[in-house]
């Protein structure tokens, strides 16, 4: 079998991507695992999962656009394109999301578009679920996702993987590495059907389900600390500051979130989501209700990590269930 | 090459320190000129993350004074800030970041040779340590 | 004794308070999550749902900050740190001490998800509240007590533990004493963070929220147990605590009269660090 490759052989390409490529994957710090540039050896590409989300690739939590001197403005030089290894297949998919949202408007991010289009990435099938998962609900194949450049999955025994390209530019870089040149493309497997066993009726109007439940008591323990978005990989809210520093201004993209209450605070002082519960709602909305009316995809890939991060134990999971059961 | 001058922030209450470092002035008494005068009206007015936000924004060192205890305008403004400077000086080199940047006094009105001591005292001190980098330059 | 006995009596008494129309809510620990063990916070409105207050070893979360603008007077199930954080509210002037039926649940400490304690709960030596209205006891003997000593305060571990950060604020969502309106991080004008969240905006919110804790934090831990990042959020503000303890004699929540050490003071505090005639004292 040819699509089994040793985990060092794999490591090895890795290596070969570099220096036209950075290199991120999982790197483990203490007691979490978290998305990072390192070196091939540095990423663990076992069972565990990454407490965020590897979207700060694609749209970094900082991120300077633009500079200004002396009334000339200059954009920012190209960054070396990054190959990011071990995306799981619900942060694939949230790829997908953001992509539509970023790219399939009237607008288009040329930022995110160029971080996507020049970078690799290559996927990690999950082996079994984790506690908080529920991409199974949402119609995901835990093992498979065609949004990725490579996939791999841990072969049976110990150091190898199942190795399959999904894309001309993974099967590219793949023939250039001599132990890496006979992978095969992935057999065609039955997409992603987004299932809809959790879900919301589209049709309705979003006044509808602000009755359904009480979000008051559903969001009563929420302390607003907002991590739930920083860590969620499909949360793609950002606003822009700029910065004078010796006489050069900046202008930076800083990811924002829709639990702050300042993040709908008008000049005047009102502020429409004036209520933790308003703001939870928003969220909850906007991942089933909001982005699925308006691209389709539902933005919620059930990867579980606001579930397991939450420290006031609030589950997504379980309001959609008590919309979806409000709505019969 | 000119010889590195520190930046020193001096935030010195206006009815005693202030004045005493006025009084250096009139008096001929040299201090060093890259203090930089923020006059505030007690030195209780000085909200530590003044002082915090000015070393991470790249001050070398921070000089507060004020009146003496017992002395303060507001009766007990200074007392209040006595043992908040203390907290935050401990929090500070908890941090890592050198005691010798930061320096609290008590300067009265009277007392412009001593405000020309202590602000030499405190330029020498912060000069010794060399420029700040506490925020990696990032900032600035 | 255990943790079974100790929620049976919770909850019955938590069912005579809201019955008796004796308190109008009750903020306490719901049924644990089958995904992650912990217990969320749960705010008991009526009779019937005090019977689903839970008490187990993951009662993690600090709840005091529940009670704050709450109508009419409320109880809270709390463990020793969260009855100091309501003396220390109340001390604060946030909470009125009539308004709060303090249910003091003698605690054996609190673990994360693989059972191991929790790093606060470890080095916590209160096992009871010091300030309650009624207690339930019968928590198990478990050894604790014991502060880190050697602790690494050099400025490669400040520097550390700014990078881990990424700003979220969940720390200072979850501290019972982060409770300003508009805290000094959001403030546009001036505004006390860089624009962008960088190493400095880091630095000045953990130093800045270490010295509003300091002689005010109550040691529960929310702060470190809320990190998603791993950081150890409190390492400043527990040096603080160390210091204003030794120094000004001051632990907060102790009881509910005390003003914090740095609300007040004395005529011949100390002056440690202070530049005197030429040199350090």
């Amino acid at each position: 079998m040819t699509d089994v490759i040793g985990e060092h052989v794999f490591r090895q390409f890795l290596a070969s991507l570099e220096p036209a490529m950075r290199l991120a994957g999982p790197v483990r710090d203490g007691k979490i695992v978290e998305f990072r540039e390192g070196a091939p050896e540095d990423f663990v590409l076992d069972d565990s999962v990454s407490y965020k989300a590897p979207k700060e690739f694609y749209f970094p939590q900082v991120e300077r656009l633009i500079t200004f001197q002396d009334g000339e403005a200059e954009s920012e030089p190209e960054p070396r394109p990054v190959a990011v290894t071990g995306a799981r297949p619900c942060d694939l998919e949230a790829l997908r999301v953001m992509r539509a949202v970023f790219l399939n408007g009237r607008y288009k991010d040329p930022f995110f578009e160029q971080r996507q289009a020049r970078g690799l990435v290559i996927g990690l099938a999950c082996d079994a679920r984790k506690p908080g998962c529920f991409c199974d609900a949402l119609g995901l194949d835990m093992k498979f996702s065609d949004f990725c450049d490579i996939l791999l999955e841990r072969a049976r025994g110990e150091g190898a993987f199942k190795v399959t390209h999904l894309s001309g530019r993974g099967a590219e870089a793949l023939a250039k590495f001599p132990g890496t040149a006979d992978v095969k493309p992935a057999p065609a497997r039955v997409g992603v059907t987004r299932g809809r066993a959790l879900g919301l009726d589209l049709g309705r109007g979003e006044k509808e389900f602000f009755g359904l439940i009480d979000w008051e008591d559903a969001a009563a323990a929420c302390q607003g600390c907002g991590m739930c978005t920083y860590i969620c990989p499909t949360c793609h809210c950002f606003e822009f500051r700029d910065v004078t520093e010796n006489g050069v201004t900046g202008r930076y993209r800083c990811w924002d979130s829709c639990m702050f209450p300042r993040f709908t605070l008008h000049a005047s002082g009102h502020n429409p989501r004036a209520s933790r519960a308003a703001r939870y709602r928003q969220r909850v909305l906007h991942k089933y209700l909001y982005v699925a009316q308006n691209t389709g995809h539902i933005a919620c890939t059930g990867c579980g990590r606001c579930v397991r991060s939450c420290p006031v134990g609030i589950n997504i999971k379980s309001i959609v269930e008590s919309l979806t059961e409000a709505e019969k | 090459m000119n010889e590195w001058t520190p930046v020193i922030a001096a935030f010195l209450c206006n009815w005693c320190s202030y004045a005493g470092a006025d009084l250096a002035g009139t008096g001929r008494q040299q201090y060093p000129p890259y203090m930089r005068i923020i006059r505030v009206p007690c030195s209780g007015r000085v909200n530590p993350i003044f002082i915090i936000k000015a070393l991470i924004d790249g001050a070398d060192g921070v000089m507060v004074s004020g009146c003496h205890p017992g002395d303060c305008h507001y009766l007990a403004g200074n007392m209040y800030a006595r043992r908040r400077f203390a907290v935050l000086k401990k929090l500070l080199s908890s941090a890592g970041i050198d005691p010798d940047r930061v320096h609290f006094t008590w300067v009265s009105a009277s007392e412009g040779a001593r405000f020309a001591e202590v602000a030499r005292g405190v330029a020498n001190a912060v000069k010794a340590l060399g420029p700040n980098r506490i925020a990696g330059g990032d900032s600035q | 004794m255990s943790f079974e006995s100790q929620e049976k009596s919770l909850r019955e008494l938590c069912e005579s308070l809201l019955r008796d129309g004796k308190v109008k809510s009750v903020a306490g620990f719901g049924p644990q999550s089958p995904d992650t063990g912990l217990s969320p916070p749960l705010i008991a409105k009526t009779a019937g749902n005090a019977k689903r207050l839970s008490w187990n070893s993951r009662c993690v979360p600090s709840i005091a900050r529940y009670l704050i603008g709450r109508d009419g007077p409320a109880a809270i199930a709390a463990k020793p740190c969260d009855a100091r954080a309501v003396a220390s509210l109340v001390t604060e002037r946030q909470l009125e001490r009539k308004d709060v039926f303090i249910i003091g649940m003698e605690c054996a400490g609190m673990t994360d998800g693989s059972g191991a304690p929790l790093r606060a709960c470890a080095e916590c030596g209160t096992r009871r509240a010091p300030v309650c209205d009624a207690e339930i006891t019968g928590a198990p003997e478990t050894a604790r007590g014991t502060r880190d000593a050697a602790e690494d305060f050099s400025p490669e571990r400040f520097r550390r533990e700014m990078d881990k950060c990424i700003l979220c604020f969940s720390c200072r969502q979850a501290c019972y004493g982060c409770y300003c309106e508009t805290c000094f991080m959001d403030r546009g004008v001036p505004s006390w963070q860089s624009a962008r969240p960088d190493v400095g905006a880091k630095m000045t919110y953990h130093l800045g929220r270490a010295m509003h804790l300091a002689g005010r934090c109550v040691e529960c831990g929310a702060c470190e147990n809320v990190c998603a990042s791993g950081v150890d959020a409190r390492y400043l503000i527990r040096a603080a605590t160390v210091f204003v303890e030794e120094e000004y004699g001051f632990r907060a929540g102790m009881d509910a009269q005390t003003p914090s050490a740095l609300l007040t003071f004395k005529s011949d505090d100390p002056e440690t660090g202070f530049w005197k005639d030429g040199k350090h004292d």
